[in-house]
C-alpha cells in the first residue's frame, strides 16, 4: 500500500479561482462552491460518505486509488502493473472494479487464444480476487444494494457471434453473483449489432430498476435507457433521457427518483453534469464536468473534470426543472392500404388509383414477408417509387437489412440491421414518423434512428416494385404499404410506464 | 522507439515548429528551383491494420515483414498510414494516446476483434521510426497517408479529441449534434488538426497525402454548428440557412475547408515536404459543380493556387462503355489542368469507387493483368509522377499483377 503525499493546491486554486466559469452552461442552476478534492476521474463516495474511491492516469497506467470525501492522501488500491478502472463500492466497503494486464500484443493473443483481458476484481479488507476472467472486456460494474450481485457491461461472445462484420463492435450488459464470481450471465444483447452497445449501468437504490448509457446505431448518440431488473427482455427497454441530449454515464440519487450523468446539448461549453427527475422527465445542467455520483446522503455530487475530482453541494436550487421535447410517436393504429402477394421475381405494380400522398408529419410503415437464402447479395423486397424520388420508400437486404427513405433535399436516410444470416421466412416491418425511422425483424421491438433533416414529402407515386434480385427459391409472400403504427411491431415503453 | 530516436524526435519536432511559424510569411506561389525529370513510380498505400492477422505488425519483425510483403509489388514509395479514423498510429500527444484504449474511454465501443486489441497509438506499436529507417536503407521514398476522417464510420475508431470536445461536434440543418466529427468551422477545430500536421512532420516523412476520399461522413451536410450559422447571419441576414446543396452554403463552408488545405500545405512546406491532396471521382469536367466539390472537383482550384505539390487521383469517373478510352481523355484533361502539381493516378485493388483494375478488366474483357499494364503504361504515358497502390493488402496484388506491374514500368 502507498500514499500519494501530493496535494492537489493547483487544482484547488484554480477551482476556487474558476468556479463561476466551471459551474456555467445556458442553464446551469444557481453556482454551488465546488471543491477539488484529487487528480482523477470516474468518482465515486463510499457507502458512509467519508471516502471516495477513483480511478487516475499515471503515465499511461490508470491505477485505482480511495481518498477522504474532503481531500488529502491517496491510499492505492490498485496500480498495476496492468490498467485498473471503473471502481464501484460495496455495501460492506468493498470495491468491484475492473484490470488487466495485456503483456501479449494483439497478434500473439488472437493466435494464441488467450483469455488475458479485462475482468472484474473485488478489493476487500485488504485483499484482492478475481472475479471474471477471459480475454474480453468486463467493465462498469453497479452493486446491488443487497451486495449480491454486480451488473456490468461485457464484450464475451461478441466477436464469434457478429454475423456481417468482422470488426464487431458492440458490447452487451451481464450480472455475477458477488462475492463468489465465476461465469458471468449476459442479460441483455446490444441493441443492434455492430457499432451500438451499452456503458455504465447503475442500479437503483431499491434494487428494482437499472438505467444506463445506450448507443442504438453509429450515427445517434449516447442516451440513458431503463427497464426493470426482473423485465430485462428488450421489450420493456426504455428511453429515460430526451433524444435532444447526448447522455452516459448514469448515477442515482438515493432517493430513487433522480439520476446524474454527464450530458451534453448543443450549445453547452462541453460535456456537462445534468441531472433528471426520472418520473417528470425534467432535466438540469449543474456543472461542467462527467462521471457525476451522489453522496450516500445524496446532498453532495462528485465528479471529474479535466483530470480532476470536485464535489460541491446537490440542494433544492439544483432541482431539475426544464423539460427537453422528445421523439413523437404516432398512436393512429395501423391501416394497410396496398399490399401484394408471393413475387417471385422482379415485379412492378400500379396503385390502382390508390392515394398514396404523405406529407411529412404522417406516420407510414412498409411490411414484407420474405424468404430468403441468407446470402449478402443486394436484394430490393420493396420499393415505392415517387415523382419527388424513385427510392422513396426502400426495403433491402444485402450483408444487412436496411430501410432507406429519402430527405426533402434527397440526401439517403436509412436504418439498418447487421445481423442479416439468417435464412427462411422473416418479415421486415419499417416505419417512417416525423422524427424518426423504425425497423423491426419478425415482431421484434424495432431499431431505432432518428432522422437528421427533414424527411421527403411525398405526393405522387409512379409504381411499387417487389422483388428486385430476388434469386431462384425465395420470394416475396407478402408486401404492404400503409399508415399508423403497424400492429406487429410493439411500440418503445415511455419513462411514465417505468418510473409511475 | 528508442530514447534516443524520442529525443531527436523532440528536437526535429522544435525545428519544425520553428519553421511552421514562419510558413505564414513564405507565399506559396514563390518560384521552386528547377528539379530534374524524376522517374515514374509506383506507390504503394500501406495500412499496417490490413496485415494484423497476418503479421505481428506490432512488433519489429511484423512491421518489416509487412513492407517486405509490399515490396513484391514493385512500388519504390511507401506512404504508411497514420490512423485508423481518429485512432493514431503513433504516440500522438494532440490525440491523448494514453487513454485511447476502448474500456478507458467509455465513449467508445469496445472492438473485440483482434484490431480492437492493437495499441498502435502505445509507443510499443509505433511502426514509423523503423518504416523510415527500413526506406532509407532500402532507397524508398517515404511518405504518411492521412484521412480527413476522425471516425472511419465505425465507434472504436472515433477520435479521442472529438469525444472529448462535444463542444465542437459537427450538426445537422435540423440542429441535430453528432459525435462522429467536428466542425471545421471552429477556429479550435482547424488549430488541433493543424497540431495533427505539426506531428506527422515529426514522423520525418517525405510527403504527406491528404485523403479527401476517406472523410468518415463529413459533408457540407454536417456543418450546421454555431459559427457557420453566424457567418450565414452576417452573410445573408435573417435568412435562415439553406439546404447543403445550396451553392451558397458550400461556398461558405468550403471556404473554410480550402484554407484548411491551404495552412496544412503551409505547414509542409516549410518543413520541406511535399503536400498531396487524394481526390475521388474526377471526371474531367470544370470545377463549377459546387455538390461535389470535397470530394472531387477542388483540386482544379487549389492545383493553379499552387497549394498542392501533387494531385493524387484516387478515382475517376469513366465511361463503363469505353473504361480505357475515357479514363485516358479524364487523366489528359486532369494532367492540363494541375497547374505546377504533379499527378499520380490510381491502380487501385479496392473496387469502392468501381476503378479497381479488376473493374476494368471485367469490363473492358480483358485479363486482370493485362488491364492492370494498361493503367500504369497510361499513367505513365500521359506524363503522370506515378501510380498508386491502393491499397496494399495481404496478397490483394496478385504475382501476375505484380509482373505486370514490373513490365509496365520497364
Amino acid at each position: 500500500m502507498q500514499y500519494d503525499m501530493r496535494l492537489d493546491v493547483k487544482a484547488t486554486a484554480l477551482a476556487l479561482a474558476a468556479v463561476a466559469a466551471v459551474c456555467g452552461g445556458a442553464n446551469a442552476s444557481v453556482q454551488s462552491p465546488e471543491r477539488a478534492v484529487t487528480r482523477g476521474s470516474c468518482p465515486v463516495f463510499s457507502p458512509d460518505g467519508g471516502r471516495i474511491a477513483f480511478q487516475r492516469l499515471e503515465g499511461s497506467v490508470f491505477k485505482i486509488g480511495v481518498v477522504a470525501s474532503r481531500g488529502g492522501d491517496v491510499e492505492w488500491i490498485e496500480e498495476g502493473p496492468g490498467n485498473a478502472a471503473y471502481p464501484e463500492w460495496t455495501p460492506a466497503g468493498g470495491l468491484v472494479y475492473m484490470a488487466g494486464h495485456d503483456t501479449e500484443t494483439a497478434y500473439e493473443a488472437w493466435r494464441g487464444n488467450s483469455k488475458n483481458g479485462y475482468g472484474l476484481w473485488l478489493w476487500e479488507g485488504g485483499k484482492k480476487r478475481r472475479l471474471t476472467s477471459g480475454r474480453c472486456r468486463d467493465y462498469t460494474p453497479s452493486v446491488s444494494p443487497d451486495g449480491r450481485k454486480a451488473y456490468f457491461v461485457t464484450t464475451r461472445g461478441v466477436a464469434s457471434e457478429s454475423a456481417s462484420f468482422s470488426k464487431a463492435a458492440s458490447s452487451r450488459i451481464a450480472e455475477i453473483d458477488l462475492p463468489a464470481g465465476g461465469e458471468p450471465r449476459i442479460l441483455m444483447d446490444s441493441p443492434n449489432g455492430n457499432n451500438s452497445g451499452f456503458v455504465q449501468p447503475a442500479v437503483s437504490p431499491d434494487g428494482s430498476l437499472l438505467v444506463w448509457g445506450h448507443l442504438e446505431d453509429f450515427f445517434d448518440k449516447w442516451r440513458i435507457f431503463g427497464a426493470r431488473i426482473d423485465r430485462l427482455d428488450r421489450r420493456e427497454w426504455c428511453p429515460v433521457t430526451p433524444r435532444g441530449l447526448a447522455a452516459i454515464a448514469p448515477r442515482w440519487h438515493p432517493g430513487g427518483d433522480i439520476i446524474c450523468f454527464s450530458g451534453f446539448r448543443k450549445g453547452d461549453p462541453g460535456w456537462g453534469v445534468w441531472v433528471e427527475s426520472v418520473k417528470s422527465g425534467k432535466v438540469r445542467r449543474l456543472a461542467t464536468g462527467e462521471n457525476p455520483c451522489f453522496s450516500p446522503d445524496g446532498r453532495s455530487i462528485a465528479y471529474d473534470r479535466g483530470g480532476t475530482i470536485y464535489v460541491r453541494a446537490f440542494g433544492a436550487d439544483d432541482m431539475p426543472d426544464e423539460t427537453i421535447p422528445d421523439v413523437r410517436c404516432d398512436a393512429e393504429p395501423e391501416k394497410v392500404l396496398w399490399s401484394a402477394e408471393n413475387v417471385a421475381r422482379e415485379t412492378n405494380f400500379n396503385t390502382n388509383g390508390t392515394e398514396f400522398a404523405f406529407g411529412t408529419d404522417r406516420t407510414i410503415f412498409t411490411r414484407v414477408r420474405a424468404r430468403l437464402d441468407g446470402s449478402k447479395d443486394l436484394r430490393q423486397l420493396l420499393i415505392c417509387d415517387y415523382e419527388e424520388h424513385e427510392l422513396a420508400l426502400q426495403t433491402f437486404v444485402s450483408y444487412a437489412l436496411c430501410f432507406s427513405t429519402r430527405d426533402s433535399a434527397g440526401r439517403y436516410l436509412a436504418i439498418r440491421q447487421d445481423r442479416n444470416d439468417r435464412p427462411g421466412e422473416h418479415t421486415f416491418t419499417a416505419i417512417r414518423t416525423a422524427d424518426a425511422l423504425y425497423l423491426s425483424v419478425d415482431g421484434a421491438p424495432p431499431t431505432v434512428s432518428t432522422t437528421r433533416g427533414n424527411v421527403i414529402s411525398l405526393g405522387k407515386i409512379r409504381r411499387f416494385v417487389v422483388g428486385r434480385g430476388l434469386k431462384a427459391g425465395e420470394a416475396v409472400l407478402k408486401a404492404e404499404v400503409g399508415t399508423g403504427w403497424p400492429s406487429d411491431v410493439p411500440k418503445s415503453r415511455k419513462r411514465e410506464d417505468l418510473f409511475k | 522507439m528508442t530514447k534516443c530516436e524520442v529525443e531527436t524526435g523532440n528536437v526535429f519536432r522544435a525545428a519544425l515548429l520553428t519553421a511552421a511559424c514562419l510558413a505564414p510569411f513564405c507565399t506559396l506561389s514563390s518560384p521552386r528551383p528547377v528539379q530534374p525529370p524524376k522517374p515514374f513510380s509506383v506507390v504503394a498505400l500501406v495500412d499496417s491494420l490490413d496485415f494484423a492477422k497476418t503479421y505481428d505488425i506490432e512488433t519489429k519483425t511484423g512491421t518489416v515483414q509487412v513492407l517486405e510483403h509490399v515490396l513484391l509489388t514493385h512500388a519504390d514509395d511507401i506512404w504508411w498510414r497514420d490512423k485508423g479514423g481518429g485512432r493514431m498510429r503513433y504516440p500522438s500527444e494532440c490525440e491523448m494516446w494514453q487513454i485511447s484504449e476502448a474500456p478507458f474511454d467509455k465513449r467508445r465501443l469496445p472492438s473485440e476483434d483482434i484490431y480492437g486489441w492493437l495499441r498502435l497509438e502505445s509507443p510499443r506499436g509505433n511502426e514509423f521510426p523503423l518504416v523510415r529507417r527500413e526506406c532509407a536503407k532500402r532507397g524508398l521514398g517515404f511518405g504518411i497517408h492521412t484521412t480527413l476522417e476522425e471516425n472511419h464510420w465505425y465507434s472504436p475508431l472515433s477520435s479521442n479529441w472529438t469525444l472529448a470536445h462535444p463542444e465542437y461536434w459537427s450538426c445537422q440543418r435540423d440542429g441535430d449534434p453528432w459525435m462522429g466529427t467536428c466542425s471545421i468551422m471552429y477556429p479550435e477545430v482547424v488549430a488541433h488538426k493543424l497540431e495533427m500536421v505539426d506531428e506527422r512532420l515529426a514522423l520525418r516523412p517525405q510527403r504527406i497525402m491528404l485523403d479527401i476520399w476517406r472523410n468518415g461522413a463529413w459533408t457540407c451536410a454536417r456543418e450546421y454548428s454555431a459559427p457557420a450559422l453566424e457567418e450565414w447571419k452576417r452573410l445573408y441576414g435573417d435568412e435562415p440557412a439553406p439546404e447543403a446543396e445550396d451553392p451558397r452554403w458550400q461556398k461558405m463552408v468550403l471556404a473554410h475547408f480550402d484554407d484548411y488545405i491551404r495552412k496544412f500545405s503551409a505547414r509542409c512546406r516549410a518543413a520541406g515536404v511535399e503536400f498531396i491532396g487524394g481526390f475521388v471521382g474526377i471526371d474531367g469536367k470544370d470545377d463549377s459543380a459546387l455538390r461535389s466539390r470535397y470530394k472531387g472537383l477542388a483540386w482544379r482550384h487549389l492545383a493553379k493556387e499552387g497549394v498542392l505539390d501533387a494531385i493524387f487521383v484516387i478515382s475517376v469517373k469513366y465511361d463503363p462503355k469505353d473504361p480505357f478510352g475515357s479514363t485516358e481523355r479524364i487523366y489528359r484533361n486532369v494532367m492540363a489542368n494541375r497547374g505546377k502539381a504533379e499527378v499520380y493516378f490510381p491502380l487501385a485493388a479496392y473496387n469502392f469507387e468501381k476503378c479497381s483494375y479488376h473493374e476494368y478488366a471485367k469490363l473492358a474483357g480483358v485479363s486482370k493483368a493485362e488491364a492492370a499494364k494498361r493503367l500504369v503504361r497510361m499513367a505513365r504515358d500521359v506524363g503522370a509522377r506515378g501510380v498508386v497502390l491502393e491499397c496494399v493488402d495481404y496478397g490483394n496484388y496478385s504475382p501476375e499483377i505484380c509482373a505486370a506491374i514490373a513490365e509496365a514500368i520497364k
